[in-house]
């Protein structure tokens, strides 16, 4: 059962390419039925040329580097191009393990392999040296393909060595796609990773690329026996995967969104193109019998999830006579189907009036309802003027229309076919389930009433629906306690409350620091221990509290950034340079770059370098800006030259955590996330709350993020927390609610929540 | 998910190209794969028969099912899954793999039935009869062929 309250994840795996047996059953099943004899007949002969086809993949692959060598040689020049192929067997890391390859080609294992290579290469050229005849019957006689005038070789010297390797390395992919695609019998598989190449290889190298494949064409030719099957078969398939090569980037595939509040959704063509063998029905008036009887079922199978021609024939027999005769149209049919008695029976009156309609949805436009308002309009609709005007409408839009016309059988448009929308993921895949009739319970109106709930529930100590909260390692992390706080819709509009973690503020910190100063004990003293400082703190202390703070962890030796520590230590660089540097180390980049998804990346690493969370969509759509144009080093650069960084920090001071989200803090409590929200385990916290809550009910009242970073004595707390009730301020969610750094510049607006949290979080 | 796709997905995975070791679990593939399709033949055309001798038997063992109480709904819905069971059997023979059994067959199925009431136990037992009446109708060879797609199914439907 998945979780209903966020719509759930359910894992879909796709199917990215086909094999001849895979298409062929997938065939059989769209159809339900068996294998027929003309696709008994296709297995086997697949079957028949399955040894002969794995001969030849295998001879391919031994003779790999030679093939791709001959492709390297025939467009770079003024070097050895095989000196920067590596071995496509060597083990290559994993995404996320660490390998990339900016940075390998200077490792060891690299340049021996790299030496391996030169070796190898000369090898091959002596070989071809032995009997400069045939070498040169092979250049004139053997048909060596013609290049086109315009190409010109590339200097390898002037192409650079990193985009080198990786010419290098994507010939051998090349190749090592067409022996796989040779194996599975379809070319499917080179489709898939070839369209639209051309659009992300540079321009410079478009034709040369065509040219060494070209080249690698023929020399894998050459390997084989002149006008046998098996060059054929190997011609073929690199023709293929050179026409997939010179296809322009297909446009993409868009939908458009279904009111003007939701965006529209595209998807890469390639994508639909090789989810492959699904059949869409069309009925047309030319048709023999037999095929217009298969489209019925076909629609049947669509709109009634199964095959009625048996058990209720007689009940569609007009139906089928008028759309098998003169005139006749599918979208017509699927119409009457709809509003057929029989329909009614099966979809209609077993279920609740939403549930209906998202069933309907499914049966006549092929996906799931996809936002509340038009679930509002369909719900009016039915409730106004009845079911069938619910069928007219859905026949009658423009969208299905645009897809399915008069002439085409209605299909799910899934996972494959179109870009999926995220805000029903869960329930449409569950949807397009053969099981999804038997579930009652309305699944998309429930997951949409949840997506309006405000971010922050209730108010900023509860447990909190915040979906980007981190707790120990996880964002979205399972509410399996309390299964009522569901994670709520991040959307443009949602803020974060932010939470004062009970630091000091600078101006009290300096205060204090002068009269610890002359005590000399400010490290050690825990209580004033607020930020560290380089002009106050030792250097290793200051180090240390950098790794800390950017770790979570004091760090192993192998792990620390000696170079930048004996900058700092020689007063080369200011700590802020050395946090940049530790930030863009090997280090934490693996810990916080590597192998993790963008948003939480880019959240733990805001954590860490300016203490504090991501406040808003808006700030968090900036970093997937910068991640996805210019990557992780930008990231950091424009965390640590940012003006709030400066500003809070300085040139000389150690980040620290400066605020937490509620949930944040209410994880702290040491009786648990919710705890601090139950009147039982926490009686002044909540009363304290309800009081200004209530207090502060006034609907005028715009006030700024309460963050604040006053700092408070026990004493102090009583007279701030009048200060905050006469003030009446509360945590209203407004747009224009301001940043919590430009809350700073107000202390005498120092909030009761503040103080709040520093008390908590001194108790606990 | 066949063999093929399965080692296809590994090896790209690892970025080389297909191993010894996977070019001769294809290959035997190739070798078995008349035998498969022949199999497949057989239970396409006595897929009635076979529904009809299974569901006897299993009616014989189990008269208090639903399917036998006649009710023709119930019953017209349970041959017609007993087809639709043999017919996923013939796509995994076919296949060489238990992938259409997992997918549409033991994950799909046990969660319609289970939402449907249908006592998976009853249903088990059900597709056990089919198999025994299917073995009975092939020869040793094609049976030991078979019979795993069976078990497969049978230790995913069971409660």
């Amino acid at each position: 059962m998945t979780d209903r309250t966020n719509g759930g994840s359910p894992v879909v795996n796709s199917q990215p390419y086909h094999t001849v047996p895979t298409a062929v059953i997938e065939g059989a099943h769209q159809r339900d039925r068996y294998l027929n004899h003309s696709e008994t007949q296709t297995l086997l002969a697949f079957l028949k040329t399955g040894l002969r086809r794995l001969e030849i993949a295998q001879i391919l692959a031994e003779h790999a580097n030679e093939i791709v060598a001959a492709g390297g040689r025939r467009i770079f020049v003024g070097g050895n191009p095989m000196a920067y192929f590596e071995e496509p067997s060597a083990p290559v890391g994993m995404p996320g393990s660490g390998y990339f390859v900016a940075e390998d080609y200077l490792s060891p294992k690299s340049k021996t392999s790299q030496a391996n290579n030169t070796l190898l290469s000369v090898d091959v050229s002596t070989k071809s040296l032995v009997n400069p005849l045939s070498w040169f019957k092979g250049l004139f006689f053997s048909g060596k393909p013609s290049v086109p005038g315009r190409f010109q070789a590339i200097n390898i010297a002037d192409y650079g060595s990193v985009r080198m390797k990786r010419s290098m390395r994507d010939l051998g992919w090349f190749l090592r796609y067409v022996t796989y695609a040779i194996v599975a019998g379809d070319t499917s598989i080179i489709s898939v990773n070839t369209r639209g190449l051309q659009g992300v290889i540079p321009q410079d190298v478009t034709l040369a690329t065509t040219v060494a494949l070209r080249e690698m064409q023929w020399k894998a030719l050459s390997f084989f026996p002149a006008e046998s099957a098996a060059a054929a078969l190997v011609q073929r398939y690199f023709d293929v995967l050179i026409a997939d090569y010179n296809v322009e980037k297909p446009s993409d595939r868009l939908r458009s969104g279904v009111s003007k509040h939701h965006q529209g959704l595209s998807l890469p063509q390639s994508y639909e193109d090789s989810s492959g063998a699904r059949p869409k029905w069309v009925m047309k008036e030319d048709l023999p019998d037999i095929e217009k009887e298969a489209v019925i079922k076909a629609a049947y199978r669509q709109i009634f999830e199964r095959d009625v021609s048996e058990l209720y024939g007689d009940e569609l027999s007009k139906l089928v006579s008028q759309v098998k005769g003169e005139g006749g149209s599918m979208a017509l049919f699927v119409q009457q189907l709809g509003k057929s008695r029989l329909y009614r029976r099966l979809y209609y009156e077993p279920y609740s009036i939403s549930r209906a309609i998202e069933l309907a949805c499914r049966h006549f436009l092929g996906r799931g309802l996809s936002c509340m308002e038009e679930f509002q309009q369909y719900f009016e609709l039915v409730s106004e003027k009845g079911f069938a005007a619910l069928i007219d409408a859905l026949v009658g839009s423009k969208e299905y229309a645009d897809y399915f016309g008069v002439e085409t059988v209605p299909y799910l448009r899934g996972l494959g076919v179109e870009a999926q929308e995220c805000r029903n993921w869960g329930p449409q895949v569950e949807l397009f389930k053969p099981s999804a009739p038997v579930r009652k319970v309305p699944q998309f109106v429930t997951t949409f009433a949840g997506y309006q709930q405000p971010l922050p529930n209730q108010h900023p100590y509860g447990v909190g629906n915040d979906p980007l909260e981190i707790q120990f390692g996880a964002i979205f992390s399972q509410e399996t306690k309390a299964p009522d706080a569901q994670p709520a819709h991040f959307s443009k509009d949602s803020r974060r409350i932010l939470i004062s973690s009970g630091q000091k503020k600078a101006h009290f910190v300096q205060r204090d620091r002068l009269s610890l100063a002359s005590q000399h004990k400010a490290v050690r003293d825990k209580a004033v221990q607020i930020s560290i400082d380089s002009t106050q703190h030792s250097v290793e202390a200051v180090i240390l509290a950098t790794y800390r703070q950017l770790f979570g962890c004091d760090v192993l030796a192998s792990q620390r950034h000696r170079v930048a520590e004996t900058q700092l230590k020689g007063g080369l660089s200011t700590v802020r340079d050395f946090v940049k540097a530790l930030a863009k180390s090997r280090a934490f980049r693996r810990a916080y770059w590597e192998g993790l998804y963008l948003t939480k990346s880019t959240e733990i690493i805001h954590r860490r370098l300016l203490g504090r969370p991501t406040y808003s969509r808006e700030e968090t759509n900036k970093y997937y800006d910068i991640c996805g144009r210019q990557g992780f080093y930008a990231l950091v650069d424009a965390l640590v030259d940012s003006d709030e960084y400066r500003e809070t920090f300085g040139e000389n001071t150690v980040p620290y955590e400066r605020y937490v989200t509620p949930r944040g803090l209410a994880m702290r409590s040491p009786k648990g996330p919710s705890a601090i929200s139950r009147l039982r385990d926490n009686p002044s916290t909540v009363g304290d709350y309800m009081m200004r809550y209530q207090a502060a009910s006034a609907p005028d009242e715009k006030q700024a993020m309460p963050a604040q970073n006053g700092f408070s004595t026990p004493t102090q707390h009583q007279d701030q927390h009048q200060t905050a009730d006469t003030s009446e301020q509360r945590p209203v969610l407004s747009p224009d609610s301001t940043l919590p750094e430009n809350a700073d510049d107000r202390p005498e607006e120092a909030d009761a929540l503040a103080v709040v949290s520093a008390e908590s979080s001194a108790s606990g | 998910m066949s063999v093929i796709t399965q080692a296809i997905a590994t090896a790209d995975r690892e970025v080389r190209y297909l191993s010894k070791g996977e070019l001769d679990m294809i290959g035997r593939f190739f070798n078995d794969g008349p035998q498969r399709l022949r199999i497949v033949s057989i239970l396409n055309s006595n897929v009635d028969e076979i529904v009809e001798k299974g569901s006897r038997r299993f009616w014989q063992q189990h008269p208090e099912t639903p399917s036998h109480s006649g009710n023709p709904r119930f019953q017209s819905s349970c041959l017609r899954d007993q087809a639709w069971f043999i017919r996923l059997i013939s796509y995994a023979v076919a296949v060489g793999d238990v992938d259409p059994l997992e997918s549409s067959g033991v994950r799909g199925a046990r969660q319609m039935y289970l939402s449907l009431e249908v006592p998976l136990r009853l249903v088990a037992q059900c597709v056990r009869s089919l198999k025994d009446v299917t073995l009975d109708m092939l020869s040793v060879e094609d049976a030991a062929e078979v019979g795993p797609y069976f078990d497969y199914l049978i230790a995913g439907l069971m409660p």
